[in-house]
């Protein structure tokens, strides 16, 4: 063993489990909570199964949340006629952030990846499909991977014969940035996408 | 001597003052080699004209062109894996080299590779990049034996010539050629689980069908357009090797496409209904075998020579002078487009020719100010036939050690 006290290496094995945790930082961790005074750790115990206790899925986006439906979906203030979807729930947290989206979210919880084995039946597809009777337009909001890519294509084909319009969000410049310090492959693809005013 | 002369001399085109754009020269200053085949630790300052390094065979002569490249290109020239070239008994390499511009802006990049980790490169544009973020920044045109595949070797080997041009000319070009390669891998993979599965749902391969299409069809487009504009460029040189006696001619032939005869550009969207076409004939057979039956990474590049291919019908020499035509072309096509100077990395390309061919290559040391860098055995047979104005620099190498130079 390489600590002196076995419950300071199951510690540091579970820390550096955690992504972006290595073992010099997980060290680090415990060390600290040995320090603080024990309401610290019995605090951060209790929170740490309150979040695995209290937060699920909402079932109508699969967003994380802790009443059923979220707050977002139960708020009537909501336009539903507008979707937005989306690959995990970081990205409704961005999408928010802009206070600029009125529509409801749907998480899909990843993206197609043959290669990884993940088939439409591991994302909240089938899920999606069931609730876009009333909705007039359905934004996919996913990443510009080559995956998110084909998720995308696979999306707007399953969904567009039922009648529904299907955007994506568009992809070029970030505002407020000049066109001099742009990367090439943004601009010339900001070129391809430009809009008729 | 006139006003503009003078500044010429001084590094500085006369362009370059009236604020338009003009050819800027990138010079490597420096480099440092740790743990690179058989360089421990070598430290090097160049000559901003020619650098040649001489020494015996395996002496670690190629490894400094090699850690040029891997500087320039985050990868060497010589098709191999990273951790066959890292000096045995040690865990990765490191290297770092300063650059300075004609306009006196510096540029710095290091690049370390520890075995079984991401490579880590860092440059004067930031820390913790990617390899397709500095590539281009320090262009470079490689000649090498090892080259010879080009116009003896698969089509694959034409490809990656294109490639490696293109991607030091457009970043693009680059993240389609990327989106490209994952596409195709997620794609034979969905195609081998469909030969296995009798119930599968085949509307899973579409969406991979149409980014392989659209981004087929962007990468054609490019290539297309370069061998329109690189034809004349390698037409000319071949003609000044080999003293204008043979006919030579680029034919690039995209899989399951057909360019019009004489059309400039490609049009993409005719591009993409031809793939579709294709697609829809390949279908089956595609699923028979569990691959991907068409696309860009089934291209060729005819290289002609008095109406027959290349690859059957020219000799040794010939093989030779084409070699130096394409590279030739190569480098003026980077100058051109880039507005840049690319370096120039001669491995042990002397020995190879004849005294006719080498002063060809020769001429393109001498000429354009490039800065240049030249492995040979004896480097006394060189010395003579470098223009004396030129400043040059002598490395002699032992043993993965600069033991000499003046």
């Amino acid at each position: 063993m390489q600590y002196t006290s076995e419950a300071i290496e199951k510690m540091v094995e579970i820390f550096s489990a955690l992504p972006t945790i290595g073992r010099k930082t997980a060290q680090r961790l415990t060390f600290y909570l040995l320090r603080e005074p024990a309401d610290f750790s019995r605090n951060f115990a209790d929170t740490l199964i309150d979040l695995k206790e209290k937060v699920h899925y909402c079932s109508k986006c699969f967003n994380y949340t802790e009443n059923d439906p979220c707050p977002i979906c139960s708020s009537a203030k909501r336009d539903n006629k507008i979707i937005c979807v989306v690959e995990e729930p970081n990205d409704v947290l961005a999408i928010e952030k802009t206070s600029e989206f009125f529509g409801y979210y749907h998480v899909l919880h990843g993206v197609l990846n043959p290669l990884d084995g993940v088939t439409p039946e591991d994302l909240k597809v089938k899920e999606l499909l069931q609730r876009i009777d009333h909705t007039e337009e359905v934004i996919l909001a996913l990443n510009s991977s080559v995956e998110g890519e084909a998720t995308t294509q696979y999306l707007s084909r399953l969904i567009k014969p039922l009648g529904i319009k299907v955007s994506r969000i568009a992809s070029g410049i970030p505002i407020g940035s000049s066109l001099e310090f742009s990367d090439e492959a943004t601009l010339s693809r900001a070129m391809e996408c430009r809009i008729a005013i | 001597m006139g006003w503009s002369q003078k500044i010429f001399l001084n590094g500085f085109s006369p362009f370059r003052l009236f604020g338009i754009l003009t050819t800027a020269y990138m010079k490597i200053r420096k480099i440092t080699i740790n743990n690179l085949r058989n360089h421990s630790h070598t430290e090097m300052e160049f000559a901003d004209g020619i650098n040649i390094i001489s020494g015996l065979n395996g002496a670690g002569k190629t490894t400094v062109l090699e850690a040029i490249t891997i500087c320039a290109l985050s990868k060497s020239f010589l098709a191999m894996p990273e951790s066959a070239i890292i000096k045995s008994g040690t865990d990765g390499y490191y290297i770092a080299s300063e650059a300075i511009s004609d306009l006196g802006i510096p540029y710095k990049i290091s690049v370390g590779f520890t075995k079984g980790k991401r490579k880590l490169i860092k440059s004067s544009l930031g820390d913790s990049l990617l390899p397709k973020e500095i590539i281009g920044e320090m262009p470079v045109s490689v000649l090498s034996p090892d080259y010879k595949s080009i116009t003896f070797g698969s089509p694959g080997d034409r490809r990656n010539f294109i490639d490696k041009i293109l991607s030091q000319v457009s970043r693009r070009y680059i993240e389609e050629a990327i989106s490209l390669k994952k596409c195709l891998k997620q794609r034979n993979r969905i195609l081998q689980i469909a030969r296995k599965d009798v119930n599968f749902d085949m509307s899973l391969i579409d969406p991979w069908t149409e980014i392989l299409i659209k981004t087929g069809a962007e990468i054609v487009s490019r290539r297309h357009r370069f061998i329109k504009e690189f034809q004349p460029l390698f037409e000319k040189y071949y003609k000044d090797v080999s003293g204008g006696r043979e006919e030579v001619s680029l034919t690039y032939l995209p899989d399951h496409i057909s360019l019009g005869p004489g059309s400039e550009v490609a049009d993409v969207q005719s591009l993409i209904g031809q793939y579709k076409t294709a697609q829809g004939e390949v279908e089956k057979s595609e699923l028979r075998r569990g691959t991907t039956l068409f696309g860009p990474q089934k291209d060729e590049l005819r290289i002609d020579i008095n109406g027959g291919i290349a690859k059957e019908y020219a000799s040794q020499g010939q093989h030779k002078s084409l070699l130096i035509s394409l590279k030739s072309a190569e480098f003026n096509y980077l100058f051109e487009k880039k507005q840049e100077c690319p370096i120039i990395l001669l491995d042990d390309v002397f020995s190879e020719l004849d005294s006719q061919r080498s002063a060809k290559v020769l001429e393109l040391l001498n000429s354009k100010f490039a800065q240049a860098f030249v492995t040979v055995t004896d480097p006394e047979k060189l010395k003579d036939c470098i223009d004396s104005s030129i400043p040059s620099k002598y490395f002699l190498i032992e043993n993965g050690c600069v033991v000499n130079q003046y």
